[in-house]
């Protein structure tokens, strides 16, 4: 039942194109989170590229 | 390369030799930005090398964003499902996206696009948020506007309407937040 219910889910958000994000984003958001260090102060960040 | 984001200080990152390729950007880091960001008409942000030793730290690229807002009857309708009564939709806009030239091609735009988006996310914790918008630079040839148009077009961004060179994205499309500052995952 559960599991129903999530597919369901899943197929309305994929045909709202508008809550849905590109694969580039994902990927670059990915890329982000990934290497992030948030320093605690002023919203800093380091990343590798 | 390790690459740092950080909120401009004037004092601590060097501008002078940031060359975007654009002179609208680089004139805007160089004489304006610190102005506006003192005056609070807008806040910058910029990428530094991390393993820079000493400073002033060189500029590897920037953003800037600012508060805005934009009419109901200038969006697309999804883009504003249940509209506040004021008409008004509050937002972000990047006004300002810039990689060095000597930087450019190995993701830094991206990077510090989707920071953006993150530090929108995180004002909309505080306040209301709803849209994230930008200009395509105006002066940019005809090749170099399409070439704009193709990035942020896979970022998610799409044109609003009757304005070719403004675009926008919601942040409902956009994946889940980074977690605050100095949290933990």
């Amino acid at each position: 039942m559960r599991r129903t219910w999530r597919l369901c889910i899943t197929a309305l958000a994929a045909l709202d194109a508008e809550t849905t994000p590109t694969p580039a984003l994902l990927e670059a958001w990915q890329l982000h989170q990934d290497k992030d260090v948030r320093s605690g102060s002023g919203g800093g960040s380091d990343r590798s590229l | 390369m390790a690459v740092r984001i950080e909120a401009f200080d004037p004092g601590l990152h060097d501008t002078k030799d940031l060359s975007c390729g654009s002179d609208s950007q680089d004139s805007f880091l160089r004489r304006t930005a610190k102005r506006q960001q003192r005056d609070g008409y807008t806040r910058l942000y910029v990428a530094t090398d991390a393993t820079q030793a000493g400073e002033p730290r060189a500029c590897l690229g920037f953003y800037a964003i600012n508060a805005h807002a934009i009419g109901v009857a200038d969006v697309p309708a999804d883009a504003a499902p249940r509209a506040p009564r004021s008409n008004l939709i509050p937002g972000v806009f990047l006004s300002h996206l810039a990689v060095d030239r000597r930087h450019q091609g190995k993701g830094l735009g991206r990077i510090l696009l989707v920071d953006a988006m993150q530090q929108c996310q995180r004002a909309g914790q505080i306040l209301g948020v709803r849209l994230m918008l930008l200009d395509v630079a105006a002066t940019a040839g005809e090749a170099e506007r399409a070439r704009l148009h193709s990035f942020y077009a896979s970022m998610g961004f799409r044109l609003l309407p009757g304005r070719p060179e403004r675009l926008l994205i919601s942040l409902s499309s956009l994946p889940p937040p980074a977690p605050p500052c100095g949290r933990p995952a």
